[in-house]
């Protein structure tokens, strides 16, 4: 069932970019956003990956790597020639890609921290960046970025992982506050423990303890993320920006 | 219409500003209308127009109507 004030000719020149959409929440929001009406750029750093969801959810398949400027550069200019083709607009951006990394402190070298903030912190600025621009055009856009739960609460063995995301909810308020002259919103959200391939490496009591710490005392679905994305996207958002919204059970709860 | 033309129209309705205005020795932050918002209004407004994509070098470059044509021709627009 749609929302009461679902319309699907109001998204149906909206193009939506999704970086890391072939798994986990961007996969469950890119199928989401299509069923909306919307035009999903379907991102991932494998090409096959890309055709393959673009395919079946009716999508653009632009396969790049978020931490690759060159790269970012070339497909923000085939994505402006696609979108003036089709007389479409690039209106929102939700940046899902990036991995994690877990491992105590006194084994993390620089080189795994600077995979973290270059997967977080430099893809999220370059996309915000490239994408901003774009929307700037129209005057109007929507970017969600993906923060952590632990970013506000610290988590042992994540401290690459955990100051990367702490500086997206950073960024999402600093670019809230510059875009927001030019009609474009910036909005977060902060998910706890999702049941995606990240934590796939988790035994099962592992599992069960964690779904028992939070509130509902289950783990996160990727779809309870990409409901919470799709709306921060949408024009019902349309009086919220530089807030980051938690989507984990109640696992931040006191 | 000719590409100054279109240059000179796109400066003037970004900026709120008379076409006669818009020279080539007209500079960034010299008058009050070309500020860093509007700057990004009229990069936003060039790229749509002529179907460009400017890096971040060009837009920080981007200091009067005369390099605007200078990176333009960069893209690829004949004036």
């Amino acid at each position: 069932m749609q929302p009461a004030s679902y319309n699907p000719s109001q998204q149906a020149n909206k193009a939506v970019l999704i970086t890391g959409a072939t798994s986990g929440i961007g996969m469950a929001l890119a199928q989401q956003l299509a069923e909306l009406g919307y035009l999903v750029v379907v991102n991932s750093r494998s090409e096959a990956s890309c055709k393959a969801l673009a395919e079946s959810i009716g999508g653009l398949a632009l396969p790049f790597d978020v931490t690759d400027e060159a790269a970012l550069k070339v497909a923000f200019k085939t994505l402006n020639g696609y979108l003036r083709d089709n007389e479409l607009s690039l209106y929102g951006l939700a940046h899902c890609a990036g991995s994690m990394i877990t491992q105590p402190f006194h084994f993390t070298n620089t080189a795994a921290l600077q995979q973290m903030l270059n997967e977080h912190v430099t893809g999220t600025f370059l996309l915000s960046q490239w994408s901003s621009k774009l929307m700037m055009r129209e005057q109007q856009g929507s970017i969600t970025l993906l923060s952590s739960v632990v970013a506000q609460q610290g988590s042992v063995g994540q401290v690459a992982y955990a100051s990367a995301k702490a500086a997206i909810e950073g960024m999402a308020r600093s670019l809230a506050k510059e875009l927001g002259q030019y009609g474009i919103r910036v909005n977060a959200v902060a998910p706890g423990v999702i049941d995606t391939p990240l934590i796939a490496e988790l035994h099962d009591e592992k599992r069960n303890e964690i779904a028992q710490s939070t509130v509902l005392k289950r783990l996160g679905q990727p779809e309870d993320v990409a409901k919470v994305l799709a709306f921060l996207l949408s024009d019902q958002a349309g009086f919220m920006t530089g807030q980051t919204l938690a989507v984990d059970g109640g696992l931040q709860l006191p | 219409m000719t590409n100054t033309d279109r240059l000179v129209a796109t400066f003037a309705s970004s900026l709120n500003i008379e076409a006669s205005q818009v020279v080539d020795g007209l500079e960034y932050n010299t008058i009050p209308q070309w500020d860093s918002v509007a700057h990004m209004v009229l990069v936003a407004a060039l790229e749509k127009e002529f179907d460009v994509m400017l890096d971040m070098d060009d837009i920080i470059e981007m200091s009067s109507v005369g390099i605007a044509k200078e990176i333009l021709t960069k893209h690829d627009v004949v004036f």
